[in-house]
C-alpha cells in the first residue's frame, strides 16, 4: 500500500490540519490582530506609521524630519539602542544619518538629558521633547 | 499595476536568461518547473544587473534599467513565435486526485490567500528589515544607487553592511518600478513564496509522482513559522528558496548526469551567497556531497564528475565572486564573529553555555505553533529509515543537510560577540527555516519506496 494510504500518514494528516487551524488565526506576537485590523481600517500610509511608531513618538519623527536639514548627522536620546524604536528612527529619518560618535544634531525624545557641553538649543517640540546643534554648525 | 509590471521584469529577465543557456534542453523542464526556476533566475539577474550598474557608477532609474526586462520580453515571446513546435516534459500518471488531495489544495490556497491578507495593508515593520534590507533598499532608491563608502558604514549607520545584497537590490528593484511604496514592496515575498511552491511541486513531481508532489509542497506551504516569514521581509525564506532548489537540481543530476541540472544546482547556489552568509556552508557541504559522488564512481565516470565538479565551482565563483571580491576590497567583517576576540577561553565558556542553546532548540523542534509536528515527523521518518541514509543516491543529500547541522551547532562556539543563548534565542528559528528545505527533501527520498508500494 502507498505511503498516503496508511492509517499512519492518515494520522499525521489529521494531527497536522488540526494544529494548523488552530493555530493560523492566533497572533504571532500581541497586538498583532489589532494592528492588522487597524491597518484595513485606515488606509491612509500616514496613519499606519503613526499607528507602527506610537503617536508620541511618529509626531516627534516627523518634527525631526522637518527641523533638520537633509543628509543631516544626528543621535536619538530618550530611546534605547538597538531597540526597534532605534531601527524605526533611522529607517524613516533617512536620509538623515544617524552618527552615535560626532553628530551634528542631538535628538531629545521624552528626555532630560540637555543641555550639553558643545551643543546648543536648536528646536523644540515640548518640554520634553527637543533638538540640540553642535555649537561649531551654523 | 506597476508592481506586476516589476514582478513582470523579473520574470521575463529569468526566462529570457533561461532560454539562453538552456534553451536546447527546454523538454526536460515541465512547463511549470520553467515558469517558476526561470522567477529566481530573474532574481539573480536583476542584483547583477545593479550591482554592475553600481561598479560603472550607473545611477539607478526606471529609465536606465528597464532596457533589459524590454528586451527580455521581445526575446522570449519572439523564442515562442519562431519555436512554436517546443515542447515541455510532461510528467504522466495514471493517479487521479481525490477528494482529499483536492482539500489539501484548497488548504494550500487558503494558506496563500491568509499570507496576502496579512502583507496587503502592513507597510514595513519589522525589525530586521526595518534595520537590513528593507533599510538597504530605501538606501539604494533614494540615493539612486549604492552610497559611496556603504560597506564601510558603521553598525549605527546600517546594520550589516557585509550581509549579502541580492534581498536588498530585489526590493530597490521593485521601487524603480513602484517608487518608493513600502507598503507594495512586501509583496514580493509572498510571490516568491509561492514561485517556491511552484518549483518544488515540479520536481517532485518528476522524483516522487503528483501525489507525493502535492504532499510534501503541502507541509511546507503550511508550516506556520515559514509563512510568519514571507510576510515580513527576511532573507532566511530566500535563502531556503535557493538552497532547496539546488539541492533538488543537484538530485536531478546525480540520476540523469545532464549537465543543465549540474549548472541550474550551481547557479542556485552562486544566487544563494548572495543571499545570506550563511549560504557558504551549503556550498561547502554542496562539494562534499559531491566528492563522496567521485568517490564512489568509477575511474572513467569519475574523470567526467571531476569536470562537471570543476565546471560547478567555476559557475559558483563566477556569480558570487564579484560579491567576495567587494567585501575583500572594502574590509566588511562580521561584527558577531571577531576572529581576533576568539579565545580558548572564550570557545570554553560557549561550551559552558551550550545547554541552553540544545534547550532553546528544542523548543522549537517540539513547538507545534511554529513548527506543527514537522520536526517530529522528520524524527520519526530518520528514526524508521535510518537504514537508508547511506543507501544509494540518498547518501549524497545526507552528507549535504548533516554537514549543515554538525557545522551550524558547531559555531555556537565561535561567537564572540554576545554568548551563544543570544544567537540561539534570535537565530535558531531562522536556521531552522532554511534547513527545514533540505530537510524535506531528504525525507521525500527517504520515503521514495513508499510512495509506490501497491
Amino acid at each position: 500500500m502507498p505511503f498516503f494510504k496508511t492509517k499512519i500518514f492518515y494520522g499525521i494528516l489529521i494531527i497536522w490540519i488540526t494544529l494548523w487551524a488552530v493555530f493560523l488565526f492566533q497572533e504571532n506576537k500581541p497586538g498583532d490582530k489589532a494592528a492588522l485590523k487597524f491597518m484595513y481600517e485606515h488606509p491612509n500610509h500616514d496613519q499606519k506609521i503613526k499607528y507602527l511608531l506610537g503617536n508620541d513618538f511618529y509626531n516627534f519623527l516627523i518634527f525631526s524630519q522637518k527641523t533638520l536639514p537633509a543628509k543631516a548627522s544626528y543621535r536619538i536620546f530618550g530611546i534605547k539602542t538597538d531597540d526597534l524604536e532605534d531601527t524605526q528612527a533611522r529607517y524613516f529619518l533617512w536620509p538623515l544619518i544617524k552618527d552615535v560618535d560626532n553628530p551634528q544634531y542631538e535628538l531629545y525624545f521624552k528626555s532630560l538629558y540637555g543641555p550639553k557641553a558643545g551643543y546648543k538649543l536648536f528646536k523644540r517640540l515640548d518640554n520634553m521633547s527637543y533638538i540640540l546643534v553642535r555649537e561649531n554648525i551654523k | 499595476m506597476n508592481f506586476i509590471l516589476a514582478v513582470l521584469s523579473l520574470w521575463f529577465m529569468g526566462a529570457s536568461g533561461m532560454l539562453i543557456a538552456f534553451g536546447r534542453n527546454l523538454q526536460r523542464l515541465s512547463g511549470l518547473e520553467f515558469f517558476s526556476i526561470s522567477f529566481f533566475i530573474g532574481l539573480g539577474l536583476v542584483t547583477a544587473q545593479l550591482f554592475i550598474y553600481y561598479c560603472l557608477n550607473i545611477s539607478y532609474s526606471l529609465g536606465h534599467v528597464v532596457w533589459f526586462p524590454i528586451l527580455s520580453f521581445i526575446y522570449v515571446v519572439g523564442y515562442f513565435i519562431i519555436n512554436k513546435d517546443i515542447t515541455f516534459l510532461k510528467v504522466k500518471e495514471a493517479v487521479q486526485w481525490g477528494m482529499l488531495e483536492k482539500f489539501v489544495v484548497f488548504i494550500i490556497f487558503f494558506q496563500v490567500g491568509w499570507i496576502l491578507y496579512r502583507v496587503l495593508p502592513m507597510p514595513v515593520n519589522s525589525f530586521d528589515a526595518l534595520a537590513s534590507y528593507a533599510f538597504k533598499a530605501k538606501i539604494f532608491y533614494l540615493n539612486h544607487g549604492i552610497p559611496h563608502g556603504f560597506f564601510g558604514f558603521s553598525e549605527d549607520k546600517v546594520s550589516h553592511p557585509d550581509y549579502p545584497l541580492l534581498l536588498p537590490l530585489v526590493l530597490t528593484w521593485v521601487y524603480l518600478f513602484t517608487g518608493f511604496d513600502d507598503m507594495t514592496v512586501v509583496m514580493v515575498m509572498p510571490v516568491m513564496f509561492v514561485f517556491f511552491l511552484a518549483l518544488l511541486y515540479s520536481h517532485f513531481k518528476k522524483f516522487f509522482g503528483s501525489i507525493a508532489a502535492l504532499y510534501g509542497v503541502f507541509f511546507i506551504a503550511t508550516i506556520l513559522i515559514i509563512s510568519n516569514y514571507v510576510v515580513i521581509i527576511h532573507a532566511d525564506f530566500v535563502l531556503m528558496a535557493f538552497v532547496t532548489g539546488a539541492l533538488l537540481y543537484f538530485m536531478d543530476y546525480i540520476q540523469t548526469f545532464n549537465n543543465s541540472s549540474l549548472c541550474l544546482a550551481s547557479l542556485m547556489l552562486g544566487l544563494s551567497l548572495w543571499t545570506k552568509n550563511e549560504a557558504m556552508i551549503y556550498v561547502v557541504g554542496y562539494f562534499l556531497s559531491f566528492g563522496l559522488l567521485i568517490w564512489d564512481a568509477k575511474l572513467l565516470e569519475s574523470k567526467k564528475l571531476i569536470k562537471s565538479l570543476f565546471l560547478s565551482l567555476v559557475l559558483i565563483i563566477f556569480i558570487a565572486g564579484p560579491w567576495f571580491v567587494t567585501k575583500h576590497i572594502f574590509h566588511t567583517s562580521n561584527c558577531d564573529l571577531d576572529i581576533s576576540k576568539l579565545t580558548t577561553q572564550k570557545i570554553f565558556q560557549n561550551i559552558k553555555d551550550y545547554p541552553l542553546v540544545l534547550n532553546e532548540t528544542q523548543k522549537q523542534v517540539f513547538g507545534p505553533k511554529k513548527w506543527n509536528i514537522f520536526w517530529i515527523v522528520l524524527l520519526g521518518i530518520v528514526v524508521v529509515k535510518y537504514k537508508e541514509f547511506f543507501k544509494g543516491n540518498t547518501r549524497y543529500l545526507t552528507s549535504f543537510v548533516f554537514f549543515y547541522l554538525i557545522i551550524y551547532m558547531l559555531s555556537f562556539l565561535l561567537w564572540t560577540r554576545f554568548p551563544p543563548i543570544y544567537y540561539a534565542n534570535k537565530d535558531m528559528a531562522r536556521f531552522m527555516i532554511h534547513w527545514s528545505g533540505p530537510c524535506l527533501v531528504l525525507t521525500m527520498f527517504l520515503l521514495k519506496k513508499d510512495f509506490t508500494k501497491r
